[in-house]
């Protein structure tokens, strides 16, 4: 066999394997997602039973990004990190703030959102020491809650804290201030509005990440570019203002 | 100036390049460098830049949307509508985007205040019942909110103009940078440029160029054109060197190639290039239609001029003739010396041999002109052999051989003569090469004999002494008679080391008389060759003084015509020889071209009366009047004169009447060997007659 066809045969296989692997790799490469499902609008089941929201819908266009098959599995927030020490999730989606706890235990990816926290409550209410003030048990809010020691009770999500203030088991919540901003928009949260000014300081705003698992940085820096590139895109832009009146950046 | 620079040291000129290099490298890099510190200030500058104009454009989309929100919430009256717009309005107010922009100038606080108020005043007319309340509500709503607008348009608009700002200070710092990139961009390449084009002319100039020349010139060189490319302008001192050289080896070369094809004393050609030239003109001539003659030239006598007044004057007097004989050669011939004395002329291209003879003759007639060479004036005569192509040979060794074997064939015949080359020639040399060979082989193996003839008294018997003469009876019993062998001698060089032989031997034969008490003259042949280069007397000396005879009784016999040859020549040598205390004759008296000044100036003892005046005695009245001027000379000058060639008593008894005291001749005996010699002697002088009456006779 002369050498130009020893060659050309040597490329064909060479291109084949690498073909053989993309689409191997594409074909295994299912990523599993660990993401809260009650926090509108970031993620949620919507009237039609759709898991909807930015967070998903962000997700989504990451894994298109980078080729990867997604699967949600929705946990409670306080689930998500020890899903993925576990390795039960390869990246787990909940609004994080940095914790130097939470970094220890997992890979923060690049900030995607920037948030405060506030807190709702009836409507021109005055707060009071024996308000009871409520949080989202395991987020920073509920830290926050612990270190002013305020009277206060941890509940397991959104939705559950929500209807704490609503049966009034809690004078006040505590939570991210976009996170609320469906139930204030509501019927039901018309009587309720933001009591004071949104918190910023003391772990309660700052950048919003995602976290990936400790073992795999090569997903973290996949899921990075995939930012970078989703904004460059402008498809990071269009999917937030599909879910808010502004800008969240 | 010009030649300064150009000559400048190319190792110096290597060194300046490679400062050169190393600062064009170094400026290149630090180019290098100043683009990449440009860039990655640029690159985090427009980061920052970036970073603020985003957070601006952040700030100032928020702000727009935070009015639009108002705008909305004040324009609807629906108080679902109304209750989302003023919930995201107050999620807004407090985004990180606005809290970071508004801190500086409007108090959030304030402005979250009058929005909440607003907020108020609105879902207060919304439950309004009635409508005065309502537009109260609404209308302090819309002053409100068109006061918080203002501040927030403000805001916006100064965020906007800020952007704007931004932009166009980044807009310029980039064309700035930009600028500043391409200039430093050009600068580097212009001046890798100005370095490239530098080395290149060093390259093509101070190198390629001087190289080139070499190369050209030493390719040219081959083919004899080097002249085409001179190598003129090495451009550094190295190689103006190197030109130098190959000038030098090149003008070696062409003197080896002159001197390897010419003649380094005459200027014509040499036997090499002749070989060449005949070569050429053979091969050329494919189909034998040519005609052409080699002439082959010997100078007679030469070695006379030589041997007499100076090697100088020999190479001068050689010089004319090359001269002369290039003078007449003619279109297209050439002559080339190949020998001492010898020259060959060819004439490519000839009509018929009269042609060659023409040119031969007028070669002969130039030859034969005097030359003054200092105080001499010197002539020599030429022999010419003459062989044609295609007829005589169709090589150049066959046509020289040839044209060499009519040259000696006319030598033989007589000197100055022309001939051409003629097979039967072919056949005389042969068999003379044989003779030389024969001759060499003689004198190795020692073939040579002297026979002696007895020279007799008055009184006709007794021996006074005896002559030696030569013979040789070769291996195969062929005797070979002593002219021709003399002759060959001569004319092959091998007469000095036979002449010497015989000198020898017939000084052994003296000195075993002498140890005998036999107290006889021996009287041996001396020809006009032994004469030149007196090395004769050298042999001479040297046997006296082995043998230790009595000098005076060895006899030296030259032929009257062998002394004329040279005159001077045979006086000088004589008169060495005679101081060695030997006797001096002059053979075949008579029959040369004597002159009488010089028999006087020879230092001779004894003439010997040539045989031809005597054979006719005593009936031929000149012959008789030979005889007696010769013994009348002989006796007026003191000399012995012996008679050669008696043959008979009548000859003997009229010799004997004019008063000749010495005979030899066949009627007293033929040459014989020496023991036949000695029974002879013993006969004609008894041991008893007194030794010293011998001598009285001599």
């Amino acid at each position: 066999m002369t050498r130009t066809k020893v060659v050309l045969l040597l490329s064909q296989i060479v291109v084949a394997l690498f073909i053989l692997n993309y689409q191997a790799k594409a074909g295994r490469d299912v990523v599993r997602i660990a993401i809260t499902g009650t926090a509108k609008p970031f993620s949620y089941t919507d009237d039609m039973g759709n898991f909807v929201g930015f967070n998903v819908e962000l997700m989504n266009a990451i894994c298109k990004f980078n080729a990867w098959v997604c699967s949600f599995e929705v946990v409670r927030f306080p689930e998500v990190l020890p899903a993925l020490e576990q390795d039960r999730a390869d990246i787990g989606v909940g609004n994080f703030l940095y914790t130097p706890e939470r970094a220890a235990r997992a890979l923060y990816s690049d900030p995607y959102w920037r948030s405060t926290s506030s807190f709702v409550g009836v409507k021109f209410d005055n707060d009071a020491p024996d308000k009871r003030k409520c949080a989202i048990q395991k987020t920073q809010q509920a830290a926050y809650l612990e270190r002013q020691e305020m009277l206060s009770r941890f509940y397991p999500d959104n939705n559950v804290l929500v209807q704490a203030l609503l049966t009034g088991e809690c004078d006040y919540i505590l939570l991210p201030t976009l996170q609320v901003l469906e139930f204030l928009q509501s019927e039901a949260g018309a009587p309720y509005g933001f009591h004071g000014t949104p918190l910023f300081d003391q772990g309660l705003g700052g950048d919003v990440h995602i976290l990936v698992n400790a073992q795999q940085p090569a997903r973290l820096g996949a899921l990075n570019d995939a930012l970078s590139e989703l904004h460059k895109q402008g498809v990071y832009e269009r999917i937030m203002l599909k879910y808010f009146p502004f800008s969240i950046r | 100036m010009q030649k300064r620079w150009g000559l400048m040291s190319l190792e110096r000129m290597s060194v300046w390049m490679s400062g050169l290099f190393i600062l064009v490298f170094l400026v290149c890099l630090a180019l290098l460098l100043e683009m990449s510190r440009s860039v990655s200030q640029l690159s985090a500058n427009r980061s920052a830049q970036s970073q603020a104009l985003a957070e601006n454009l952040q700030f100032f989309s928020n702000m727009e949307r935070l009015i639009v929100l108002g705008d909305q919430m004040l324009s609807t009256v629906e108080r679902q509508q109304q209750l989302e717009h003023a919930v995201a309005v107050q999620a807004l107010l407090f985004h990180p985007s606005i809290q970071s922009r508004l801190s500086l100038s409007e108090s959030s606080q304030q402005l979250y205040q009058r929005i909440t108020h607003i907020s108020w005043q609105l879902s207060q007319a919304a439950e309004a019942n009635d409508p005065k309340d309502f537009f109260a509500f609404r209308r302090d709503a819309l002053e409100s909110w068109g006061e918080v607008r203002q501040a927030l348009k403000r805001i916006s608009t100064d965020t906007s103009a800020r952007l704007v700002s931004g932009v166009e200070q980044v807009s310029q710092g980039m064309t700035a940078l930009t600028r500043q990139l391409i200039v430093t961009a050009f600068a580097a390449v212009l001046i890798g440029l100005c370095a490239c084009i530098t080395f290149y002319l060093f390259f093509r100039f101070k190198l390629y160029q001087p190289i080139m020349q070499v190369y050209r010139h030493l390719l040219l060189s081959k083919e004899g054109r080097g002249a085409e490319v001179p190598l003129i302008n090495a451009n550094s001192q190295e190689l103006e060197q190197v030109f130098e050289v190959v000038n030098h080896l090149l003008d070696a070369r062409r003197s080896l190639e002159y001197i390897s094809s010419y003649d380094p004393l005459t200027g014509l050609q040499n036997r090499r290039a002749l070989i060449a030239a005949l070569g050429r003109l053979v091969h050329g001539d494919s189909q034998r239609k040519r005609q052409a003659a080699l002439l082959y030239l010997d100078l007679d006598n030469f070695k006379a001029i030589n041997d007499v007044m100076d090697h100088s004057v020999g190479d001068i007097f050689l010089q004319h003739i090359a001269r002369r004989i290039s003078d007449v050669l003619g279109e297209g011939a050439t002559c080339a010396r190949i020998g001492g004395d010898e020259f060959i002329v060819l004439m490519p291209q000839i009509e018929s041999p009269e042609q060659a003879k023409v040119k031969a003759r007028q070669l002969q007639q130039v030859i034969a002109r005097a030359s003054a060479i200092g105080e001499f004036e010197v002539s020599v005569t030429a022999t010419v052999g003459i062989s044609l192509y295609p007829h005589d040979g169709f090589n150049s060794d066959t046509l020289i051989k040839h044209a060499e074997i009519a040259m000696y064939h006319g030598k033989s015949l007589g000197r100055g003569m022309i001939h051409f080359f003629d097979e039967r020639m072919n056949v005389q040399v042969s068999a003379q090469l044989q003779l030389e060979s024969d001759i060499y082989k003689a004198c190795k193996n020692k073939e040579f004999e002297l026979f002696y003839q007895p020279q007799v008294a008055s009184d006709g018997v007794t021996i006074v002494g005896a002559e030696a003469l030569l013979r040789w009876c070769k291996a195969d019993g062929t005797k070979v008679l002593p002219p021709d062998l003399i002759s060959l001698a001569e004319d092959n060089g091998y007469i000095h080391e036979i002449g010497a032989w015989v000198v020898n031997e017939a000084c052994d034969t003296l000195s075993a008389w002498q140890n005998s008490g036999i107290d006889l003259s021996l009287a041996v042949n001396i020809s006009a060759r032994q004469l030149e280069g007196y090395h004769i007397v050298d042999v001479v000396e040297q046997a006296l003084a082995r043998t230790h005879i009595r000098p005076e009784r060895l006899e030296l016999e030259i032929t009257e015509s062998a002394a004329m040859q040279a005159p001077e020549v045979t006086a000088v040598c004589l008169e060495r020889l005679k101081k060695l205390g030997v006797k001096l004759a002059i053979d075949d008296f008579g029959t040369g071209y004597s002159s009488l000044a010089y028999l006087k100036l020879f230092p001779i003892d004894k003439i010997k009366l040539d045989r031809t005046f005597v054979k006719e005695l005593p009936g031929n009245a000149r012959d008789q009047a030979i005889c007696s001027v010769s013994i009348g000379l002989a006796n007026s000058l003191g000399l012995t004169i012996i008679a050669e060639g008696v043959e008979n008593q009548a000859q003997l008894s009229y010799l004997a009447e004019q008063g000749y005291q010495q005979y030899q001749g066949y009627y007293f005996s033929r040459p014989v060997a020496l023991d036949l010699f000695m029974q002879q002697l013993s006969i004609a002088n008894p041991p008893s007659e007194d030794p010293s009456t011998w001598q009285s006779r001599v």
